[in-house]
């Protein structure tokens, strides 16, 4: 009589699971549980995914770069470079910690504040402690950073002075050039920390005297008429919006102001 | 030992063992492996990622920034100072023309530099501005300073050239070359024998004052900015006008009277307010057969009807920031990926960007094209692994549940 195929297999997988004579125990495993099998499985299939994704990233270049991709790359890739060879120009050091500042590398802005003001002299252009400032600013320590703010406006000023009490050429030349484009940035740095502390009289305060300077900076104007309607000053508002579309007569910020206070265009 | 026979159990199967130990263990693994993966993950995207926070779309006035390309390398000395042109290649390359580097130079289209091309070396190029790249990838560049079209063949070897007077652009399709000058546009064939030479300097009609853009469409219309006239033209592949408009004051229509400037005003009909353009330089069409012109002063890439010159709409603005514009000088289409490559020259980079309805369709073939090319085509592979595993699942799946259902029908 032909054997049942059914029983035949049946008995051979129990034969294969069930130990015989001769056949020792297999000892108990974790594996033998059906859960535990899945989730080693998944780990294993989620570590080989893994490698194979990095190989794939490695053979396509992905994490292979040539030149800068964005503005801050590019800035804090020049400015260090120059920087490690040397440089003693306190602008590319200013630069340089803006850049750290705007990509949030707070520590390594700190640190490059600290080594600046051991390399350059920054009694000129102030930039090191406008660098400074910025950082306060963005870190929310805003009462440190008008004081680094004043002190940046200080240096220039003293600079300045010192230049015009030497007088003949070099007196001349500092009355003509006037002071530094920085001392000009350090008071809106002031205008914009206020308005950050909603402090909308200070912020005013300084916006006048950033604009008394740079009567042209339609962006500025359009900020300062913002400050003014948080102060309820819609005509002096009104007229900054108008001051800067003199200058730039399609700015969309301006024609916004004017149309949130319901002037004509 | 006892002698006792072993009984076979039949039939019913085992219950699954549960091991407490087991899972436990396992389980604290998955979660330390996937924590481990989550952190490789994140150390590996912030390389991909590059330092700066993106700016926000409402302020790039309708732009999607894609990518910006800076230079060469991260050395200061191969970072770009002016770029001039900047243009697709039929495989999707980027070719930058800058005028520190007085070179062609090729990246892919994820922004890694490949090649630099300076010409042959017994006549290099000495100021190229302008380029296009033709669809068997020949290099078109424009040298104006020495009154000639250069061709440099895909490897960079010398190809030829053609002599026109003070070229500004060049267009080139399968069969026609267009170059355009400081006094007009030339319709030329491939050996670049003219077809036909249009116009003169100055300002009337059928005068042009710098065509610093032109470009070709399919059925073989040519489109023409006029820069310092401030007018956009049509033609066909013949060199017959179909239309002209004013696209904003000119920048030439200003005459010395007694020692004073005085602008004349234009005398037809001029796009005025905030459709106007205020330089009109580089010209492309995108892939919905839109007019693309890049304004120079106005920084803004902006659109016109390619039937008729209308205006459509501007996008862009001014400033420094990665996906706003400094004097953009030129502006190319690519199809494969719907994206606008363009020279942002003050602010010395060439950007690759999008604006909106420039596709023709094949919206998903293009997102797939530009997935290709930024840091997703890593998971490709990944993904393609992935797909097999499970594929490979269920047809095993399907055949036991065959044979299963065979054996029992049996």
């Amino acid at each position: 009589m032909p054997e049942d195929p059914v029983q035949q297999g049946d008995s051979k997988t129990q034969a294969n699971r069930t130990p015989g004579p001769g056949r020792t125990k297999r000892p108990s495993s974790i594996f033998d549980d059906k859960a535990v099998r899945i989730m080693a499985f998944v780990a294993t299939g989620v570590l080989i995914l893994f490698l194979v994704t990095v190989v794939s990233a490695l053979l396509t270049g992905v994490l292979q770069q040539t030149g800068p991709r964005t503005l801050m790359e590019r800035e804090l890739t020049v400015t260090g470079q120059a920087i490690d060879a040397g440089t003693t120009d306190a602008s590319v050091w200013g630069q340089h910690i803006a850049a750290l500042v705007a990509t949030e590398q707070y520590a390594r802005a700190r640190a490059a504040i600290a080594d600046a003001r051991e390399s350059v002299d920054d009694s000129k252009t102030a930039d090191i402690a406008l660098g400074e400032a910025r950082l306060l600013r963005a870190q929310g320590e805003y009462q440190q950073a008008l004081t680094a703010a004043d002190k940046a406006i200080e240096q220039i000023d003293k600079y300045y002075e010192a230049q015009i009490a030497r007088g003949g050429v070099v007196g001349r030349a500092a009355e003509l050039q006037g002071k530094h484009e920085n001392y000009y940035t350090a008071k809106l740095l002031k205008a914009k920390i206020y308005e950050d502390m909603e402090d909308w009289e200070g912020a005013l305060e300084y916006y006048n005297q950033f604009i008394e300077g740079n009567p042209g900076a339609a962006d500025i104007l359009v900020d300062r008429g913002n400050v003014k309607l948080r102060l309820g000053d819609e005509s002096g508002a009104e007229a900054d919006f108008r001051e800067a579309l003199r200058f730039d007569p399609y700015y969309p910020r301006a024609h916004d102001g004017l149309e949130r206070i319901g002037a004509s265009q | 030992m006892s002698d006792l026979p072993i009984t076979l159990t039949p039939a019913a199967p085992a219950p699954a063992k549960k091991s407490r130990r087991g899972r436990r263990i396992l389980g604290l693994t998955l979660v330390v492996l996937f924590l481990l993966l989550g952190l490789a993950t994140f150390l590996l995207l912030r390389l991909i990622d590059p330092p700066g926070d993106p700016v926000a779309e409402a302020d790039l006035g309708g732009v999607t920034w894609v990518r910006s390309i800076y230079g060469m390398s991260l050395a200061p000395e191969d970072q770009f100072l002016r770029t001039a042109s900047a243009v697709p290649g039929p495989d999707g390359s980027i070719y930058i023309i800058d005028s520190q580097h007085r070179a062609v130079m090729r990246f892919t289209p994820d922004g890694r530099f490949i090649e630099m091309f300076r010409g042959p070396e017994d006549d290099p190029l000495i100021s190229p501005s302008r380029m296009t790249v033709s669809s068997d990838g020949l290099m078109y560049i424009v040298e104006t300073q020495q009154d000639r079209v250069r061709v440099l063949d895909s490897a960079g070897n010398d190809a030829g050239s053609f002599n026109i007077p003070r070229p500004v652009s060049v267009a080139v399709s399968d069969d026609r070359i267009v170059v355009g000058s400081i006094m007009g546009f030339a319709i030329l064939d491939k050996e670049g024998s003219p077809i036909e030479i249009i116009g003169s300097r100055g300002q009337a009609d059928y005068q042009f004052d710098y065509v610093h853009g032109v470009a070709i469409a399919e059925n073989g219309n040519i489109f023409v900015a006029d820069s310092f006239n401030n007018r956009l033209s049509a033609y066909d592949a013949d060199g017959n006008r179909l239309w002209i408009v004013r696209t904003g004051m000119p920048g030439n229509q200003a005459d010395m009277e007694d020692g004073r400037l005085t602008v004349r005003e234009a005398e037809d009909q001029v796009l005025k307010g905030q459709d106007a353009l205020q330089l009109p330089l580089g010209i492309t069409l995108d892939g919905a057969g839109r007019i693309v012109v890049a304004d120079m002063f106005e920084c803004t890439l902006a659109v016109f009807n390619a039937e008729d010159g209308s205006f459509v709409g501007k996008f862009g603005n001014v400033g420094a920031e990665d996906g706003k514009f400094f004097y953009p000088t030129s502006v190319s289409y690519d199809p494969q990926r719907d994206w606008f490559t363009v020279a942002d020259s003050l602010n010395s980079r060439a950007q690759i960007v999008r604006i909106p309805g420039s596709s023709g369709g094949g919206d998903l073939v293009a997102a797939a094209n530009r997935a290709l090319t930024g840091p997703v085509r890593a998971c490709a592979i990944p993904l393609a692994l992935v797909i097999m595993a499970l594929a490979v699942f269920l047809i095993s799946r399907a055949r036991k549940k065959k044979q299963k259902d065979a054996l029992t029908t049996s």
